[in-house]
């Protein structure tokens, strides 16, 4: 995990407040990246145009499906980091520039090392907000590390990337969503629905 | 009756004397732009004079620089600083120069220079006095209406509606850089940098958007960046 994601940031606002913001998204993606280099040996290319890009595009979409019930919190974490993975698919912000020479092939981080690094900081954030506000530990998802996943996610994201949201439950061991995984489904819409007609009786008035 | 008279302060007369300074060194280096596809076709011995004539430009040009980082030393960078400062004026321009060509170099026109001395008409032409979003926008039309950045003299084409997007990109980018808010020691130039890369995505908007479309621009980003 990177050293940003570690820390409990130098303001001591929580990690799900300070990925709100670019200068905190830029630094801690950066250190995600040089980390898995320096244990992959991959060399990456960073576009800094296009992580903002890829930042702000998170950030409206974020905002755009905020605001649900406090039972969805928890998973509306997991949403949110999918929507990250969506637009750094989108805006493919690294290039990896060099892999070392007989690297195995069947090893994600070889197989697709810029979406290994975008899966691993998505993860590494949710998991990092969720043990910061939830108390939940880490674990590892045997998916994770299966190449028949990756070639699938590679292969499907490449065709729509808001597939990348349904994947990244996926790796996380939690049950994707195959069929609107752009669409924040909250657990109880029983309660969801009486919000959606109150907002629209407002804005109706 | 006689008029009575107001000396300027001797801190705004630096102003002018930075801008010379700052006209040296563009005029210097887009001289050597200029010269280079020349210079590689010069016989001897109008080569070597050549190079004595670049190598004296160049100590002018790193005097001229010199000149310029002394003056920027001491810069306040966040607007709400610059508005409770003692003399606001001057350190708005300091920073919007700084602000201006660095997003310049950035957008890849460095051969674009501001000017401290017009930076600092702007900033009372706007007349803010707060550390708003409303006052940045304001501050972002009289940077562009004061015409505070210029092609560097001698340039043998003139500003047109290219130059004129880039200005505006620098001005939002420069304004923004400025209203967000500093809680940690921070890396000017980067914070800079991803300020000019925000306003890149969103250029199409800041491009056609009046004082009120700025002001809320300026508010949202400040908070992203």
């Amino acid at each position: 995990m990177s050293k940003a994601l570690k820390r409990d940031d130098a303001t001591h606002r929580p990690i799900r407040k300070s990925v709100r913001r670019l200068r905190w998204f830029r630094t801690s993606f950066a250190e995600q990246v040089e980390k898995i280099a320096a244990e992959t040996g991959v060399d990456y290319a960073l576009d800094d145009a296009k992580v903002a890009a890829a930042f702000l595009d998170w950030l409206r979409a974020f905002d755009a499906q905020k605001g649900g019930a406090a039972e969805d919190r928890r998973a509306f974490v997991g949403f949110s980091a999918g929507l990250m993975l969506r637009m750094l698919l989108k805006h493919r912000p690294l290039s990896a520039t060099g892999r070392p020479e007989g690297a195995d092939m069947s090893n994600p981080a070889y197989f697709w090392p810029e979406g290994y690094v975008y899966v691993a900081y998505c993860l590494n954030i949710r998991s990092a907000v969720l043990e910061q506000d939830f108390h939940e530990d880490r674990r590892v998802v045997p998916a994770l590390g299966e190449i028949r996943a990756w070639w699938s996610f590679r292969e499907n994201v490449s065709q729509d990337p808001s597939l990348g949201i349904a994947f990244l439950d996926l790796f996380a061991g939690e049950e994707p969503d195959w069929e609107t995984p752009e669409v924040f489904q909250a657990k109880n819409l029983t309660l969801a629905a009486p919000r959606f007609y109150e907002r629209r009786v407002i804005a109706e008035e | 009756m006689t008029a009575s008279y107001t000396p300027p302060s001797l801190r705004e007369l630096t102003l002018p004397a930075r801008d010379l300074a700052r006209g040296v060194r563009h005029s210097v280096e887009q001289s050597k732009r200029l010269a280079e596809p020349i210079r590689q076709a010069l016989p001897e011995p109008v080569l070597s004079l050549a190079r004595e004539l670049m190598s004296d430009f160049e100590g002018m040009a790193a005097s001229a620089r010199g000149l310029v980082r002394r003056g920027a030393g001491g810069r306040i960078n966040g607007l709400e600083e610059i508005a409770a400062a003692k003399d606001p004026g001057p350190a708005f321009a300091r920073a919007a120069v700084f602000g201006l060509e660095a997003a310049l170099e950035r957008l890849g026109r460095a051969d674009l220079m501001a000017s401290e001395t017009l930076a600092a008409v702007a900033w009372r032409a706007a007349g803010p006095g707060q550390a708003s979003a409303e006052a940045a926008a304001r501050l972002v039309l009289a940077l562009e209406q004061g015409d505070v950045v210029g092609l560097v003299p001698g340039t043998p084409f003139g500003m047109g509606p290219a130059e004129g997007r880039l200005v505006r990109q620098a001005a939002v980018a420069t304004m923004l850089w400025m209203l967000v808010a500093r809680e940690t020691p921070e890396d000017e130039a980067a914070l800079l940098g991803l300020c000019v890369d925000v306003v890149g995505t969103l250029e199409a908007e800041a491009a056609e958007a009046d004082a009120a479309g700025l002001a809320r621009l300026l508010s949202t980003y400040a908070e992203a960046v």
